[in-house]
């Protein structure tokens, strides 16, 4: 077995700057050392405007230096960064990332194409399952959804779904959010999801991204938990009837991650009815663990895939139905 | 040339025909077949308590209450119409309980149906029921039919089918001086400030819930008066009973819409995701039947069709 290095993801994301610093040995999962958020929502200008504003770039580029500086202090050993829906679908996306890239004084900031992400995301979440277990995985972003179905640790299929928590969050200005903003939440979940076909018996449903990893927390439970549908409705519930502030102070949150939770949460309970899934296993692991494994085996192009990626079940081009019995 | 017809003759010649009308229709609330002898009863205790109000001062002073008496008769039958108005939306809306989708673009079949399974974005809520959509859709189906028999059985119980008979029998007409005048001077008395009223709009929320009272009460005492107006009324009536119905369908599918609200806070919790995209559904239908009412109501009022039509029944 190799030696255990010591690498850092970084995932600019439409919500938060998110650094990993994880310790890697090859044919193993990262072990997470080291993690550090910072809410920067990119996503909220994209959607507003339909590009990075020049203050949001100068937040970012503070912060990403700040995560960079602070991972190279702790002595890792090689840095990968990649961003994700708010980069890909803003107008200045591609020089926003060069921007951020100089001034961390990074070699590259990747904008990732969704079934890179989706791929990676599922990399981390599904190693350390056994590998002819099928496993679908729903990765709710601050603006996209991910929907892979797969092998463990194998090719997955994805869907990219243009909805996230950010997005569907920043619809309510009241907090609680009033009956109508409630009502506006529902219905641009409920026209953005796709028809999604169930996948079969014995498929092994994983949640990961910021809603999902802190829903548990939520419900008194602990990290990794399953959740069941009736669950995630009683979240809702508390969303609907009390501030996010008092939420926040009850369960030792951040005030911006609650709030964004109360859009991912919408988002969670409709994809879990859609794909018929009675219950969820809230994955710590998704997208950074996946990039530090790629950095692990493929060093700088660790976005790329390990090898040809074997022909795809469905044509490209067009959103896929997932829950394919592959 | 014949004598036109008195407010004395009309009353007596309305209330007789609406009586009987209203018999028939009640006659037929038991058999739980008929599906619109509900509607048909409710219709016929309106145009019988339009009489009533339309010749108040031809009616004798011991009948003038049946007035009072039509109206909570048929608000008590308001219930039932309501839960068998919403069964029909459902299965117009979401589709009947019994059909499960068409799941001919599931990728596990598409391979031997030779078909796409590429799902367009667009398509997200198209019609067939998806996830719990099922379990929800019969669920409304079932609180829906439930309400309905609960109501059924509160409406026909002995005293609202007495009160009913006792209202069948048409009210005694007195001759006064005023009743012996002609009833197209009544009707030129009564008919303009309905028009008005039918034509005012308002600013907001309720304004198509108002304009669908009003025009409703225009329409009805419209037909009371038809034998005494010009011919042309029957074109009038016509646009009112069109208008009337786009109208309505938008307060019905409101009314719906609430109501799955309520009725999905009792609900086990999983099933609330299915039941919030079927009020989608319906918020959808809701809106298209808003702006269809809303572009009439338009047309209507620019083109100054209500002062038109006022002109055309009266002359």
């Amino acid at each position: 077995m190799s030696k255990p290095e010591r690498l850092a993801a970084i995932d600019v994301g439409s919500n938060t700057i998110h650094l990993l610093l994880a310790s890697c040995t090859e044919g193993a999962p990262p072990r997470q050392l080291f993690r550090r958020r910072e809410f920067v929502q990119l996503g909220a200008d994209v959607a507003e405007t339909g590009k990075v504003e020049a203050k949001r770039l100068e937040l970012a580029a503070t912060t990403l230096r700040g995560q960079v500086a602070e991972a190279r202090r702790r002595g890792t050993a090689a840095i990968a960064v990649g961003a994700t829906q708010a980069l890909r679908s803003a107008s200045n996306g591609s020089e926003v990332a060069e921007i951020l890239a100089e001034r961390a004084e990074l070699e590259k900031v990747v904008v990732l194409p969704a079934q890179i992400e989706a791929q990676l995301a599922f990399d981390g979440a599904t190693f350390h399952l056994p590998a002819d277990q099928t496993v679908l995985l729903l990765d709710i972003g601050g603006a996209s959804t991910q929907v892979a179905l797969g092998p463990a640790r194998g090719q997955c299929s994805d869907h990219s779904v243009q909805i996230g928590s950010g997005m569907i969050a920043s619809l309510a200005a009241a907090d609680p959010p009033s009956f109508e903003e409630w009502r506006l939440m529902e219905r641009r979940v409920a026209e953005l999801l796709p028809d999604l076909v169930p996948p079969l018996k014995g498929t092994v449903a994983l949640g990961t991204g910021g809603t999902i990893t802190n829903l548990p927390r939520m419900l008194g439970r602990g990290k990794g938990a399953v959740l069941r549908l009736g669950e995630v409705e009683q979240v809702i519930e508390l969303f609907r009837e009390v501030p996010v502030t008092h939420l926040a102070e009850r369960f030792g949150m951040d005030l911006e991650r609650v709030r964004l939770c109360r859009g991912g949460v919408l988002i969670l309970a409709q994809l879990m009815d859609l794909l018929g899934l009675s219950r969820i296993r809230c994955s710590e692991r998704g997208l950074r663990d996946g990039m530090a494994m790629g950095l692990m085996a493929r060093g700088s192009e660790w976005w790329r895939p390990p090898e040809a990626a074997p022909e795809r079940l469905f044509p490209e081009g067009e959103p896929l139905e997932v829950g394919v019995g592959v | 040339m014949s004598e036109p017809l008195s407010c004395f003759e009309l009353a007596e010649q309305s209330t007789g025909d609406r009586s009987e009308v209203l018999r028939w229709a009640a006659a037929r609330l038991p058999l739980v077949s008929d599906e619109e002898a509900v509607h048909d009863t409710r219709v016929a205790l309106r145009r019988m308590r339009e009489s009533i109000l339309g010749f108040d001062r031809c009616i004798a002073s011991g009948d003038r209450d049946n007035a009072r008496r039509l109206r909570k008769v048929e608000s008590l039958l308001g219930s039932l119409r309501d839960s068998e108005v919403r069964l029909q939306l459902l299965d117009e809306v979401l589709g009947p309980v019994a059909v499960w989708r068409d799941r001919s673009d599931d990728p596990r079949l598409a391979r031997a149906y030779g078909i796409s399974v590429i799902s367009k974005p667009g398509d997200a809520t198209r019609p067939g029921l998806r996830g719990l959509e099922t379990e929800a859709r019969r669920l409304l189906a079932d609180l829906t039919a439930a309400e309905s028999t609960l109501a059924r059985e509160r409406m026909l119980s002995g005293p609202v089918l007495r009160t009913l008979s006792k209202l069948s029998v048409p009210p005694v007409i007195i001759h006064t001086r005023q009743s012996s005048r002609p009833a197209l001077g009544r009707a030129r008395q009564q008919l303009p400030a309905l028009f008005r009223r039918a034509a005012r709009q308002h600013s907001g929320e309720g304004d198509l819930h108002r304009r669908r009272i009003r025009t409703r009460r225009l329409r009805y005492r419209l037909e009371l008066y038809g034998p005494v107006l010009s011919p042309e009324h029957r074109s009038v009536l016509e646009e009112l009973r069109e208008l009337q119905g786009m109208l309505g369908r938008f307060h019905d599918l409101a009314v719906l819409v609430e109501w799955i609200d309520a009725a999905a806070r009792d609900q086990r919790r999983e099933l609330r995701p299915a039941l919030r995209r079927l009020t989608v559904r319906v918020e959808l239908e809701q809106e298209s039947a808003k702006e269809l009412a809303e572009a009439e109501l338009r047309r209507l009022d620019a083109a100054a069709w209500w002062q038109a039509a006022q002109r055309a029944c009266l002359g």
